[in-house]
């Protein structure tokens, strides 16, 4: 059983950051098979008339959709050498990223 | 009709035979000039007897016809025109009398005192009994006209020819004299000249003149091609034409031709003449007959409304009687109604050789049992539309305008011209009894039912055409007709033809025509008015059409010699020497005809040159195949001028190469012959190996191909390549090659792309895989004598391949032919090497060796694209100012490390919930 205690914070009693979870069909990988700590993975965007999320990465991008979690989720952090836990950040939404990723082509005309 | 009984008909031949035996006796017109061979066979009592009554039958016949004379008369006639032919009635009487008498010996050369000269008298005798009209008179000065101009040649030309050319005239009377005009002092006969003046007539034993020819025949050669000497031939050749002038001599005194008389019989054939009326005259096998006649008879439920007739015991009786065994199982009729009262099987095929009677019978039978028949040949209505209208026609109405009111029976006669038509026939007969069953109640479905039989007539009844005929019908074979009856029915046709003959020849007529009763009687009415003897009907050259041998039987022929070729021969206990001769002369002959029958003398000939060496061979030294070599080649260059100049007078002499092939190679061992395959195998492969070389003359690379001839490459330079194309490499890393290995590697690569080769991977037989040059050269320059090509390794030959590929992609690279979008692979097996570790590697090489089965498809790496500054067409670099922009944008996109992995599917099935606890 965990207990939850608020402790209130300097300025009061503030809700954490909202965060948005990513869920994405497939994996990311690296090239050189370094970890991915640390690494730039893409650019979010998001469409300005619908607001549908759009994923860029490496030369795919990914269109996606919002959806709400059912059950908001927390980022705690682990305070070290005590029993505590920091909330981070709320999630109550996530990036779904399902469809298969389109390629994209640089269209140099020079080429063609 | 009504036929005579037997013994009654025997009397009556015999009758006729009587009195032309006594007609015989005095009749002696027909006597003609007969070369020594002629009267040798002549020794023979019957074709003494057709020498005979030739003439004298047709002369009688004839004024039967014109006046009502009796046959006594037509002798007394015959005589008086014979006392004008001066020397022969006596010597002819003698020749009966005496039979081994020579007549060439009591002539001597008297051909010139003959007929000609008498020839007129007799037409002016006629003349005043029958007056003639202007025309035929007219005819018959133009044919006097003829007749002189024809003696005047012959007098000047023959006299030399035949001296020259025959033994028989010339050389055996130089010796002795013959004729005298005086009485001689050898042994002689008196005669008179056309002057009445005596002629003495030399009497010359037989044996001697036996022994003349046969010693004259030691000179002749021993083996010819030809059946009879070319000498004998012209000699015969004149003798026909002096018999038709006898016959021409016949017409003038008769004015009435032979000819004419044979147009007037010529109103209707034989074949229709005696065809049989009735069911009782039928001549094919009686079971057979039945078994029809009993099928039909199972229709008159359905036709006739009427009852079957069910007491059938009789009939299996019968069965057994006739005894054969095989027939009786094949031809139990199933009598057996279906639901509406049809017999099972609604179709009979009757199938048989050509010539039994199988379209008799079935007319017969069908109109015996009350139907109206009604023929379909399937040579008038090939195509399915008539077909299926004439065929719902006949089945289905009745013929309303006559008042003939009996149900059809259709006929379908060479029903396996049609085979479009049987499929349609089977469904017709079977299908519609399915379809009725499910709907019974629709009355157009019943109305089309098959009522009405239908009988179907074939000659071959296991031709592929009519497999599902087969199977649907009740199948009736036809048994040959059995020679005792057929014989008997010749003999009373002859009877009633005036034909004479005997058992023999009818029985001779019989086996030569296998039979066949249509071909034994159109045979017959060639010969109406005339006697028909033994020799006649073996010399006819009849009932061999469609009689054709099989390719087997007819290679069997040249190549065995028959046992029966000594035993048939009668004269052969004379002299061995001559009967050695004549046994020869039958079986060139023999096989020339089987030969010419055949037709296709490429393929027998194939035949033969595949066969003649595994069979026994005659002489150890080997000069009979020596010959046969030589004819061999004879065979094909006159082939070649046939078929290259379309020239087909070579094709008769085709085969006598055969004949020869015959004498050559005979034996009488059974030779086991093969089906030729080696002309066929040869083609196939020339035609292969022509393709390959083919593949390989458009891959070899121009410059080099403008120096080489399509021969040359195959001859020499590909032999040589198979060898070159061998380098000696170790099985080990190319980077671990030495500089020889590695300058070999390059040569053969160098080569092999100059010719345009290459090895492909292939999957063997048995699962391996296997590197084959391609295209597979070596296969067609494998030339027998050579050496075997060395071959390399798979490792090597994997090698060579992967680097003939690479040499040949950066050939073309450096053509600058390359796209630029296009990977080139160059540029990612460098990129490869670059980013990975010496891992990535050996991934390079594992990638090679992995075959292709193994290979998994992953998703394509795009490294970065090289940056080629492009070049106009003078190869001059072109700057282009906005490609930098995007190449750089393109360049930031792909650099990323980072990718994604896109997975198919759902994830659904793999979720499972992870506990906090879990995670640490």
């Amino acid at each position: 059983m965990i207990l939850v205690k608020m402790i209130e914070n300097d300025d009061g009693l503030r809700s954490p950051p909202e965060w948005a979870a990513l869920e994405m069909q497939g994996e990311l990988e690296t090239r050189r098979h370094t970890p991915l700590e640390n690494q730039y993975v893409g650019d979010l965007f998001a469409t300005v008339q619908d607001g549908v999320p759009i994923l860029i990465i490496g030369h795919h991008i990914l269109y996606g959709k919002m959806q709400t979690f059912e059950k908001p989720l927390a980022v705690m952090k682990k305070k070290p050498e005590a029993d505590e836990y920091v909330v981070e950040a709320i999630v109550t939404k996530k990036l779904l990223f399902k469809n298969r990723p389109k390629p994209i082509i640089a269209c140099n005309s020079d080429d063609l | 009709m009504d036929y005579l009984d037997p013994e009654e008909e025997f009397e009556m031949m015999h009758a006729d035979e009587l009195e032309m035996m006594n007609e015989m006796d005095f009749n002696t017109d027909a006597v003609k000039i007969c070369s020594p061979k002629d009267t040798r066979r002549s020794l023979k009592f019957s074709s003494n007897e057709r020498v005979d009554y030739e003439g004298n039958f047709n002369l009688s016949s004839e004024l039967n016809g014109v006046f009502p004379l009796s046959q006594t008369s037509v002798v007394s006639f015959n005589l008086d025109g014979n006392d004008e032919n001066e020397a022969q009635p006596s010597t002819s009487s003698s020749i009966n009398n005496k039979r081994y008498l020579d007549v060439e010996d009591i002539f001597g050369n008297t051909d010139d005192i003959n007929f000609e000269d008498v020839e007129l008298e007799p037409v002016l005798k006629r003349q005043k009994v029958n007056p003639l009209s202007e025309k035929d008179i007219k005819q018959q000065d133009l044919i006097k006209k003829i007749i002189d101009q024809r003696k005047i040649f012959k007098s000047g030309k023959r006299s030399n020819f035949l001296s020259s050319i025959s033994y028989n005239s010339s050389n055996h009377t130089q010796p002795y004299e013959s004729v005298s005009r005086r009485v001689p002092s050898w042994s002689f006969f008196p005669a008179c000249d056309n002057e009445n003046q005596r002629v003495y007539i030399r009497f010359r034993s037989a044996d001697a003149v036996q022994e003349e020819i046969s010693s004259l025949s030691w000179h002749t050669k021993s083996v010819q091609l030809l059946s009879d000497p070319v000498d004998e031939l012209i000699a015969r050749s004149y003798e026909k034409i002096e018999n038709n002038e006898g016959i021409q001599s016949d017409v003038n005194q008769n004015g009435v031709s032979i000819l004419d008389n044979g147009i007037d019989n010529t109103a209707e054939l034989w074949v229709q003449k005696y065809k049989p009326n009735r069911y009782l005259d039928l001549l094919s096998d009686e079971s057979t007959n039945r078994m029809l006649l009993q099928w039909l008879k199972i229709w008159d439920k359905v036709v006739f409304n009427k009852e079957v007739n069910k007491k059938r015991k009789v009939m299996s009786v019968y069965e057994k009687s006739a005894g054969n065994k095989f027939t009786k199982k094949n031809q139990t009729l199933d009598e057996e109604l279906d639901e509406n009262n049809c017999p099972k099987y609604k179709l009979a095929l009757l199938c048989g050789p050509p010539g039994l009677g199988k379209t008799t019978l079935a007319h017969l039978v069908a109109r015996q049992a009350g139907y109206n028949v009604v023929e379909m040949n399937a040579s008038d209505d090939r195509n399915l539309t008539s077909f299926k209208r004439q065929l719902e026609a006949t089945t289905q109405m009745c013929s309303v305008m006559s008042n003939d009111s009996r149900p059809n029976c259709l006929v379908l006669d060479e029903i396996d011209g049609a085979p479009a038509s049987i499929d349609f026939l089977i469904k017709f007969a079977t299908e519609k009894r399915v379809t009725r069953k499910k709907k019974p109640d629709k009355k157009e479905e019943k109305s089309s039912i098959l009522k009405r039989p239908i009988i179907c007539i074939c000659n071959d009844v296991y031709v592929p055409a009519l497999r599902n005929l087969r199977q649907n019908a009740f199948v009736l074979n036809f048994p040959p007709t059995s020679s005792v009856r057929l014989v008997e029915r010749l003999m009373e046709i002859s009877s009633y033809e005036n034909i004479k003959t005997d058992m023999g020849a009818m029985t001779a007529l019989g086996t030569k025509t296998n039979n066949d009763i249509r071909s034994c009687l159109s045979t017959l009415s060639c010969f109406r008015n005339q006697s028909v003897n033994l020799l006649h009907v073996k010399n006819a050259n009849i009932g061999a059409k469609d009689m054709q041998k099989g390719l087997f039987s007819v290679w069997q022929e040249i190549f065995q010699i028959k046992k029966s070729c000594f035993e048939n021969n009668p004269n052969s206990t004379s002299d061995g020497f001559s009967s050695h001769n004549n046994v020869i002369k039958d079986r060139i002959n023999s096989v020339l005809k089987t030969v010419q029958s055949y037709g296709d003398y490429e393929k027998l000939s194939q035949g033969i040159f595949e066969n003649y060496l595994s069979l026994k061979p005659k002489d150890s030294s080997l000069t009979n195949i020596a010959e046969g070599l030589e004819w061999f080649c004879n065979f094909d260059k006159t082939m070649h001028v046939i078929n290259s100049s379309q020239n087909y007078s070579l094709f008769p002499y085709l085969p006598y190469n055969f004949a020869t092939w015959h004498c050559l190679f005979a034996t009488f061992t059974w030779p086991k012959i093969t089906y030729p395959s080696a002309g066929y195998e040869a083609t196939m492969r020339k035609n292969k190996y022509k393709q390959i070389m083919d593949e390989l003359m458009s891959g070899i690379i121009p410059s080099i191909r403008t120096f080489l001839h399509r021969d040359q490459v195959l001859l020499d330079t590909m032999p040589l390549v198979m060898h070159i194309a061998v380098p000696n490499l170790r099985s080990i890393s190319t980077q671990l090659f030495t500089e020889k290995e590695k300058e070999d590697l390059s040569k053969v690569v160098n080569i092999m792309i100059d010719y345009g080769l290459n090895y492909f991977q292939e999957r063997d037989v048995d699962g391996s895989f296997n590197f084959v040059l391609n295209p597979c050269v070596d296969d067609a320059v494998k030339f027998p004598g050579l050496e075997t090509f060395p071959t390399s390794s798979y490792a090597t030959k994997q090698l060579i391949s992967r680097e003939i590929e690479l040499e040949n992609l950066r050939k073309r690279m450096s053509h600058g032919q390359l796209n630029n979008i296009t990977v080139e692979p160059d540029e990612f097996d460098e990129n490869e090497k670059n980013i990975s570790t010496p891992k990535a590697v050996k991934g390079v090489r594992n990638k090679q060796i992995t075959p292709n089965h193994l290979q998994r498809l992953t998703p394509k790496i795009v490294g970065p694209t090289k940056v080629t500054k492009k070049k106009d067409f003078f190869g001059r670099e072109i700057d282009s100012p906005v490609g930098h922009k995007h190449k750089e944008f393109r360049d930031e996109i792909v650099k990323s490390d980072v990718w994604y992995h896109f997975k198919e599917g759902y994830s659904n099935a793999v979720r499972k919930s992870v506990l906090m606890k879990d995670l640490y």
